[in-house]
């Protein structure tokens, strides 16, 4: 697939405190790439770095294989919201867009189009500075796609935003993803990652942890519940196992995962020459909620 | 398609109240000056002050007094540069594609059009005072020392850099005009008197402020007078009230080399710091 954004081994010190280290990953045409980390991790410094605005000590950014943070003329096919939304109090959202529309020289029909996208279209003439929080995450929503720009970079875009707000950010990544379009989301929201993004790439303390596709990431470890008659002859049965990773008693069974290479069916024959009948196997399906909490613990 | 900064500027600025109003205050208080001016009879005996509207010392006495309210001129620059850092949009405008040069060159472009205001401004009014105070129209006497509204063109150019790099420095409205107040009237007079009175004349302020001086009331209004009582060193700077001022074209040259050095230095630092 063709590279849209490739971090290789950059790192960034604020004095003594690390915000990114050693971190490299790529972002592929077509992908909505989340970051995913908790406050500190470094995600809104990995993408300040890869725009340019911030300088990374050690390592390099690459856009589209060939330009680097300080080029900036790939920047007018790139939409980007960095923390929060800049813009100048005193003129309206026309007028804020139009300063845009003239940076990536977009047309200023496209405008309209972008505040009617965002359910400002009303609110065009309001002066920026009476926009509530909310409203003014939107306006920077439209501004981020003001020219249709190829790739999306995204940091928590639902800051703000109520309930509806937060649906109607998940519909456009969501149909800027079917038009093709390349995402980079950092939010803390994970269910909303879960629902929008195809590959994600988890941070703590500035480093990566765990990357690659959203389903490949909450297969890894698979979770069983299984139970017994006799349950606990079933947990030193597992304790016993070679094919346990982890396991955990619980009210409503015994909650385990499997080592890798190891199959539920590997595990109930296992058991069965133990002389244990199961009368509980369910797989859960982990959430990236749970599967985060697990990584980052 | 190219992106214009001149469009980008202008819809920053029009559409700034306070930019208008402090612009709209400029005018005001030029034209008030230039009112007072008009209406002052000091009768002493060798000369006439309502003189001083005559072409072609009316460019020196417009473009003097025009020097006077530079600074609302630099304050607008700061406030305008200020802004950028307080809503952090040029931040913003650098991640939507402006280079650091274009941010830079913006505000060159900001500086140009209030230069270009503040010289058809003085051209308009000592233009239209000029004629109404008896020269006429003639030609020769009103080109005579017509260089002088470029003079005060490159005036107002570089006060407004050295105004825009304090803000690019400091930042901070409020700090950066009170910085600039310092740097004109307390800094740079006090580190001035350390050093030879030749050697004053060479400061960055002292040079750009020198570039309007006090119009020669005396020689200008009534040389025939002197010329009669012999009396031709009867300047303000013979008599001592204005001091020793290098020629006219080193003051320019000076003037020009500060104001790329401002410019230089600003680029520099943009270059360098975070946004």
């Amino acid at each position: 697939m063709e590279p849209v954004l490739e971090i290789s081994g950059i790192s960034k010190y604020f004095g003594n405190i690390c915000a990114v280290e050693d971190l490299s990953f790529s972002v592929s045409k077509g992908q909505v790439y989340g970051i995913l980390g908790p406050n500190g991790s470094g995600k809104t410094t990995t993408l300040a770095i890869a725009m340019g605005i911030i300088k990374s000590q050690r390592g390099k950014c690459v856009w589209f294989c060939q330009n680097t943070p300080a080029d900036n003329s790939w920047k007018k096919n790139v939409g980007t919201l960095i923390e929060v939304p800049y813009f100048y109090p005193y003129l309206d959202l026309v007028d804020n867009l139009k300063i845009v529309a003239e940076i990536k020289q977009v047309p200023f029909g496209d405008i309209f189009r972008v505040l009617q996208v965002a359910g400002l279209y009303e609110r065009r003439h309001s002066t920026y500075r009476t926009l509530s929080l909310g409203m003014q995450q939107r306006m920077a929503i439209a501004s981020v796609m003001l020219g249709d720009p190829d790739v999306l970079v995204l940091d928590e875009p639902t800051n703000g935003l109520d309930p509806q707000g937060i649906a109607d950010v998940r519909e456009i990544i969501l149909s800027e993803r079917e038009k093709g379009k390349t995402i980079i989301l950092a939010s803390h929201i994970l269910a909303e990652v879960e629902r929008v993004c195809t590959h994600v790439a988890v941070l703590k303390n500035g480093r990566l942890l765990a990357d690659g596709p959203v389903a490949q990431l909450l297969g890894r470890d698979e979770t069983l519940v299984i139970g017994a008659k006799d349950n606990e002859k079933l947990m030193k049965a597992l304790s016993m196992s070679e094919m346990i990773n982890t396991s955990d008693f619980r009210e409503d069974g015994i909650w385990i995962s499997l080592k890798e290479g190891f199959t539920p069916e590997q595990l109930n024959r296992y058991l069965m020459e133990q002389g244990i009948a199961l009368s509980k196997l369910e797989k859960k399906k982990k959430t990236l909620e749970s599967q985060f909490l697990e990584l980052v613990k | 398609m190219q992106t214009n900064l001149v469009r980008i500027e202008l819809i920053k600025i029009l559409k700034y109240k306070s930019f208008k109003v402090l612009l709209g205050l400029h005018l005001t208080l030029y034209f008030i000056s230039v009112l007072m001016l008009s209406q002052v009879e000091v009768q002493v005996p060798g000369f006439k002050i309502g003189n001083l509207f005559l072409f072609p010392h009316a460019w020196h006495t417009f473009v003097w007094v025009a020097g006077w309210f530079n600074l609302i001129l630099v304050i607008l620059v700061i406030m305008v540069t200020c802004n950028e850092f307080a809503f952090k949009t040029f931040r913003q405008q650098f991640i939507n594609g402006l280079k650091r040069d274009h941010l830079l060159a913006g505000k060159g472009l900001v500086i140009l059009i209030l230069a270009v205001y503040a010289f058809l401004m003085v051209m308009l009014t000592g233009t239209f005072f000029g004629i109404v105070s008896g020269s006429g129209p003639s030609l020769s006497g009103f080109f005579e020392n017509f260089h002088m509204l470029f003079v005060y063109f490159l005036q107002t150019v570089a006060y407004m850099s050295l105004g825009f790099l304090i803000a690019i420095l400091m930042r901070g409205t409020a700090l950066s005009i009170t910085m600039f107040f310092l740097l004109r009237l307390l800094i740079e007079p006090v580190i001035r008197g350390f050093f030879e009175p030749a050697a004053r004349q060479f400061f960055p302020v002292k040079t750009i402020s020198d570039l309007t001086p006090f119009p020669e009331v005396f020689s200008i209004t009534s040389e025939s007078e002197v010329m009669k009582e012999g009396a031709d060193a009867l300047t303000f700077e013979a008599m001592g009230l204005v001091s020793h001022q290098l020629p006219l074209y080193i003051n320019v040259l000076l003037a020009a080399a500060y104001t790329a050095l401002f410019i230089l230095i600003a680029r520099f630092y943009l270059q360098k710091a975070g946004l």
